[in-house]
C-alpha cells in the first residue's frame, strides 16, 4: 500500500511546485479525492502532508562519523553540590573575567564541567585544560580521533603525539625541568613549525630566558622569516644585552635627561628630565622611550639598569613615569623588576591599565603586591583593576582594610557611591581575587553593613568560601 | 515571622488593590511559601492567569517588594496578598535559604532611602483594611438576567464560530491559490503572502490560526533550501486538516484553542476533561520568541519523572513586549519540583498549566529519566491524534551525535536502529560524549535537542 504512494509523491510534488493540478496523477488515492477539482487538490494536500510528515525519513548518509570523546583532565570536577552556584557565577561572568573563576577553581584543585565551560583553542587558561583545547581544535578541524597525550616528557620523537595545546604545556614543563633541553628541542624543531607555533614556544622560552639562550635568540632575530617571532626574539634579546637598537637613538634619548647630584651633601645622584618646550620634543621623547631598550638607555646614561628606577624622577611628570614603566615592562631585564616594583609602590603614579604589562612579567608574589595598589584608592573599579593585574595568578589577603572595600560597603546605601553595575562588578571581582580567609572577612563585613546573604552579587564570595571547605588545596 | 497586619493599609495604592490583595490571602492560591532564617525576606508563588505562577518577594526591612506579574500597580495585589498571608499567619512559611530568584532581585534593588515618602493618595482615599475585609453584599440571583447573559454568550459564540468558518473558507481558497500559482513561487514569496491571509484570519476572529500562519515562513525558511517545498506541503496540509476538523466539531476545545483563542486558566481547571497529573517534574528548556503582534511567547518544557500521565508538559505564557520577561520569573532548565500539572483537554495532551508545586528537598536525589516509547511510535501516535501538531516532544534512547561529510549533525541510537537529522547546532560538549538519554522536539523531519544525560552530567540546550 505504501510503495505506490511513495512512487506517486515525486510527480505530485513536481506538479505542485510548478502550479499544475496534482490530483490526476495521485492514482493511489483517487477514490477518496472526490470529483470537485479544488476539493480534490486540498484533500490530496492534507493526505500528502500527513504522509510526508509520518512516513518519509531523511536519507541517512553512509559516511556518518562520531566525534572524538572529550578527554579527561587532571583535576576532578567541582563537587556536585556547588554546581548550581558555579553556573550562576559563570552566568554573571560574561567576559574574560570568566577565566578568573577557571583559575580560582584550578588553584583549589578543581576543574569545570565541559557542559558549563569549554576553553577556546587559544584561551590563556591553566595547562590542565590543554587536552580540551586540543579536542576543540580537533572538532573544528573535523578530526575523527584524538590521540592520547603521552605521559613522557616532550621530545623530538614524540613531538607529533601531542596536540598543539598539550605540546605547548609539555614544552613549558620541559623548560621548567630542563631549560637547556627545551632550548635544544626548540632549536631542533623550529624549522618545521609554523610562525604561530614558533611564536608560542618562543613566548614560553622568553618567560625565563637567560644568557644561555642568547645564541638561539640572536639566530631567530636575524634569520626567522616571520615578522612576529623575529620581533619577539629581538625583544627578548634586548633584555639580555645591549646593542639591539641603534646607538644613536639611545644617545638621543639621553639628551632629554641629565644626571645631577642629589641629597643634602650632594653625595647621591638623581636623573632629571630636561624641560621640553614644544610638542615635537615631547613626541620625540615618547617615541624614543618606546623604541630604545632599557639596557641601551642605561648604558648611554652610564648607569646600571637597576639604578634607573632608583634614580628616576618620579612624580614630576606622570606621563613620563608611565612611559618609563612601559619601557621597563617591555625590555627591562628580570633583575631590574623587583627594584622597579618597589619604586612604583613607593613613588609611582596611581594604578593605570599600563601596569598590566608590568604585572605580566612579575612573579606571583610581586604581582600580588602590585595588585594591591588599586585597592589603596577609592577608584571606581578598584577590585576589578586588581583582578586584571593578578590575571588569575594569585590571591589577595586582607582586602577588608582597604579604601576600595570601604567604598563597596558604603555603596549599598550611598546615593553618590558606586553605580549598581559597578558595585556588582566589584563584588564579583572581590570574590575572585580574595583568599578564603579574606572572603570570609569580607562576607562578615558585608552582612554587617546590611547586605543580605541571599544577595546574588555575593555568590562569588560564597563560592570562594565553599571551595575552601571542600577543595584539595594546591 | 511577625508583620504588622496594618502595614498593607499603608502600602496599598488604592482600596481595590487592598481588597484584591486580601482576596489572594488564601493558602490554596500559594505555593513555595518561605522566609529567610533571619526573617528579613519572605517569598511565595501565587497562581495567576498564566500557565506559570507569579513569583512574589518582600524585603521586610523596608517592605520593598517585587512580583513577576505584569501589573503596573506597585505594590501589586500579589505582594499585598503575601504580606496579608504572613501577617495573619494563614499559611505556614518554611524557614530556609531564599530561592535563586529572590537573590537576583536583591542584587538589582537599591534599599529604600529613609526619606522615601509614603504613597501619595488624594485626601480621603486612603485604603481601609476593615472596609476591604467586609464581604461584598451578595446580589440576589436574578434568573432572568442570568438567562439573558447565557443567551448573549451563546449568541456571541455562534457568531464567532460563523466568522471563523468564513475565515477558514478564505484560508482554504488561499491554499488553493498557492497550489495553482505553484509552491515554488510560494516558497519564494512566503512572508508577504502569509501576512496577507493572516490579516484576513484576524478579521475573521481566527486569531490563533493567524499567528500560526504568520509564523509559517519563519519555520520553513529555517530549513535547508532543498527541504522547503516538502515542508510547505506539510504545513499547508496541516492547515487543511485543521480547517476540516474545526468545521466538523467547532466546539472542541483543542480546536478552538488552535484556531481562535486559548481558554482561561479557570475554565481549563473547571473543564471535566482536564487531566491533572501530580509528579516530580524536571524543567528541560525555557524558550522565548516574539509573535508579530508583539506578544512574547514563553514556552517551558517539563519532563514527567513519575510513572503515570503524559511524559511531557508544555507551559505557555504570553507577555507584552517591553513588559520584560525577567529571568527571575522563569523556570530555569535543570530545576526540579514536585507538583500538579493540569493538561488542557485534547486528544494529545501537551499544553498544560502548573498548579500547586513545591521545590524538591535538596537531599532528595532527582529520579532518573524514564525510558520512553520508541520515537517513531511517539511521533506517529501524536500525529494520528492531532495531525495539525507542529512539534512532538521525544524521549530518545542511548545515542550519540554524529556528523556527515557536509558537517551536518545527526543523532544516532547506540543500537543503530534510528538516525535522525538535527535541526541546529548543539553546545560542544554534546558532540564528545555518549548521551545515555536525550529529549528533543521533532518538527519538519528534524530534531531539536533540549536536554540529555551523559557521562558529564545533565546537559541542557535552550
Amino acid at each position: 500500500m505504501v510503495e505506490p504512494v511513495y512512487d506517486m509523491m515525486a510527480p505530485v510534488l513536481a506538479r505542485w511546485a510548478m502550479g499544475a493540478p496534482a490530483a490526476p496523477v495521485a492514482t493511489a488515492w483517487q477514490p477518496v479525492l472526490g470529483q470537485d477539482p479544488a476539493v480534490a487538490e486540498r484533500r490530496l494536500l492534507a493526505l500528502s502532508g500527513q504522509f510526508l510528515d509520518t512516513m518519509v525519513e531523511a536519507a541517512v548518509p553512509a559516511s556518518l562519523r562520531a566525534f572524538p570523546p572529550i578527554p579527561q583532565v587532571a583535576l576532578p570536577p567541582a563537587p556536585e553540590v556547588l554546581t548550581p552556584m558555579i553556573r550562576r557565577v559563570l552566568g554573571q561572568l560574561k567576559d574574560e573575567r570568566g577565566l578568573g573563576l577557571v583559575h580560582l577553581l584550578a588553584r583549589r584543585g578543581y576543574s569545570l564541567n565541559p557542559a558549563d565551560w569549554m576553553p577556546a583553542p587559544h584561551d590563556d587558561v591553566p595547562a590542565l585544560y590543554a587536552p580540551w583545547q586540543d579536542w576543540a581544535a580537533a572538532i573544528a578541524a573535523g578530526q575523527e580521533t584524538l590521540r592520547p597525550t603521552p605521559d613522557a616528557p616532550l621530545s623530538a620523537e614524540n613531538w607529533h603525539d601531542f596536540g598543539p595545546a598539550t605540546r605547548l604545556a609539555a614544552f613549558a614543563r620541559l623548560r621548567h625541568s630542563d631549560p637547556a633541553g627545551a632550548c635544544a628541542l626548540f632549536e631542533n624543531r623550529r624549522r618545521h613549525l609554523t610562525a604561530d607555533e614558533r611564536l608560542s614556544l618562543l613566548d614560553v622560552l622568553g618567560a625565563d630566558a637567560g644568557p644561555e639562550d642568547v645564541p638561539l635568540l640572536r639566530d631567530i632575530a636575524s634569520t626567522d622569516r616571520a615578522r612576529k617571532p623575529k620581533e619577539l626574539a629581538t625583544l627578548l634579546l634586548a633584555r639580555q644585552e645591549t646593542g639591539t637598537c641603534d646607538r644613536a637613538m639611545a644617545e638621543e634619548l639621553t639628551g632629554f635627561f641629565t644626571i645631577e647630584p642629589a641629597g643634602a651633601a650632594g653625595g647621591q645622584q638623581a636623573i632629571k628630565a630636561m624641560p621640553l618646550k614644544t610638542q615635537a620634543q615631547k613626541n620625540t621623547r615618547w617615541r624614543l622611550l618606546y623604541l630604545v631598550p632599557v639596557l641601551d638607555f642605561a648604558a648611554a646614561l652610564d648607569l646600571a639598569p637597576t639604578d634607573l628606577s632608583r634614580l628616576w624622577p618620579w612624580n614630576v611628570d606622570e606621563r613620563l613615569d608611565m612611559d618609563f614603566i612601559n619601557m621597563a615592562a617591555k625590555s627591562g631585564p628580570d633583575a631590574m623588576l623587583p627594584g622597579l616594583l618597589q619604586a612604583i609602590l613607593a613613588n609611582g603614579p596611581p594604578y593605570r591599565r599600563d601596569y598590566d604589562a608590568l604585572a605580566e612579567r612579575l612573579p606571583v608574589a610581586a604581582r600580588a603586591q602590585l595588585a594591591r595598589a588599586p585597592l589603596a584608592a577609592e577608584g571606581r573599579l578598584a577590585f576589578f583593576s586588581a583582578l586584571g593585574l593578578l590575571a588569575g595568578r594569585g590571591e589577595l589577603d586582607d582586602v577588608v582594610n582597604t579604601p576600595a572595600f570601604r567604598a563597596v560597603l558604603a555603596a549599598r546605601t550611598a546615593e553618590n557611591g558606586l553605580s549598581a553595575p559597578n558595585l556588582a562588578t566589584e563584588l564579583l571581582a572581590l570574590g575572585l581575587l580574595a583568599t578564603p580567609r579574606a572572603a570570609r572577612q569580607a562576607m562578615a563585613a558585608l552582612e554587617q553593613a546590611g547586605y543580605l546573604a541571599a544577595d546574588s552579587r555575593l555568590d562569588m564570595l560564597r563560592l570562594n568560601i565553599a571551595l575552601e571547605k571542600t577543595g584539595a588545596q594546591e | 515571622m511577625q508583620i504588622d497586619p496594618g502595614i498593607v493599609e499603608q502600602l496599598a495604592v488604592d482600596q481595590a488593590s487592598l481588597r484584591a490583595g486580601l482576596g489572594l490571602a488564601k493558602p490554596a492560591k500559594w505555593s513555595g511559601l518561605g522566609h529567610s532564617p533571619d526573617e528579613t525576606l519572605l517569598w511565595g508563588e501565587c497562581a495567576g492567569s498564566g500557565a506559570r505562577p507569579y513569583r512574589v518577594m518582600v524585603d521586610a526591612r523596608d517592605m520593598g517588594s517585587k512580583c513577576t506579574c505584569p501589573s503596573r500597580k506597585f505594590p501589586c495585589k500579589h505582594v499585598l496578598g503575601l504580606i496579608c498571608l504572613c501577617a495573619g499567619h494563614k499559611a505556614p512559611f518554611a524557614p530556609g535559604a531564599p530561592p535563586e530568584w529572590v537573590g537576583e532581585w536583591l542584587a538589582r534593588r537599591r534599599p529604600k532611602a529613609a526619606t522615601t515618602p509614603a504613597v501619595a493618595r488624594p485626601a480621603g482615599m486612603a485604603p481601609d483594611l476593615e472596609a476591604a475585609r467586609q464581604a461584598r453584599p451578595n446580589t440576589p440571583d436574578d434568573p432572568k438576567a442570568e438567562a439573558r447573559r447565557e443567551d448573549a454568550a451563546r449568541k456571541r459564540a455562534e457568531e464567532t464560530t460563523q466568522a471563523v468558518c468564513c475565515a477558514l473558507g478564505t484560508l482554504e481558497q488561499w491554499i488553493g491559490d498557492q497550489l495553482r500559482l505553484g509552491l515554488g513561487s510560494f516558497v519564494d514569496n512566503m512572508p508577504e503572502r502569509c501576512r496577507q491571509v493572516a490579516a484576513r484570519l484576524v478579521d475573521g476572529k481566527a486569531t490563533a490560526l493567524a499567528s500560526r500562519v504568520d509564523e509559517l515562513p519563519a519555520r520553513i525558511l529555517a530549513l535547508p533550501a532543498g527541504a522547503r517545498l516538502q515542508a510547505s506541503v506539510v504545513e499547508l496540509g496541516k492547515l487543511v486538516q485543521l480547517a476540516c476538523a474545526f468545521r466538523a466539531a467547532p466546539q472542541r476545545p483543542d480546536l478552538r484553542r488552535l484556531v481562535c483563542t486559548a481558554e482561561t486558566r479557570e475554565s481549563v481547571l473547571a473543564h471535566p476533561d482536564t487531566r491533572s497529573v501530580h509528579a516530580v517534574w524536571e524543567v528541560l528548556a525555557s524558550q522565548q520568541h516574539m509573535q508579530r503582534d508583539r506578544l512574547v511567547v514563553q514556552t517551558t518544557w517539563l519532563l514527567n519523572l513519575g510513572d503515570g500521565g503524559p511524559r511531557f508538559a508544555m507551559l505557555v505564557d504570553f507577555f507584552p513586549k517591553g513588559a520584560g520577561v525577567q529571568r527571575g520569573g522563569l523556570f530555569m532548565p535543570g530545576a526540579y519540583f514536585t507538583g500538579t500539572v493540569a493538561f488542557y483537554p485534547a486528544p494529545y495532551l501537551l499544553r498544560a498549566i502548573l498548579c500547586e508545586h513545591a521545590a524538591l528537598q535538596p537531599d532528595d536525589p532527582p529520579p532518573d529519566w524514564p525510558a520512553g516509547e520508541p520515537p517513531r511510535a511517539t511521533i506517529n501516535a501524536a500525529l494520528l491524534a492531532a495531525p495539525w501538531s507542529l512539534e512532538v516532544p521525544l524521549m530518545l534512547p542511548a545515542g550519540r551525535i554524529m556528523h556527515d561529510e557536509a558537517k551536518h549533525l545527526w543523532w544516532r541510537a547506540d543500537d543503530g536502529s534510528l538516525t535522525l537529522p538535527l535541526a541546529g547546532d548543539v553546545p560542544p560538549v554534546w558532540l564528545g560524549t555518549d548521551l545515555t538519554r536525550a529529549t528533543g522536539l521533532w518538527a519538519h523531519g528534524r530534531l531539536t535537542l533540549l536536554a540529555a544525560r551523559s557521562a558529564w552530567g545533565r546537559l541542557y540546550h535552550g
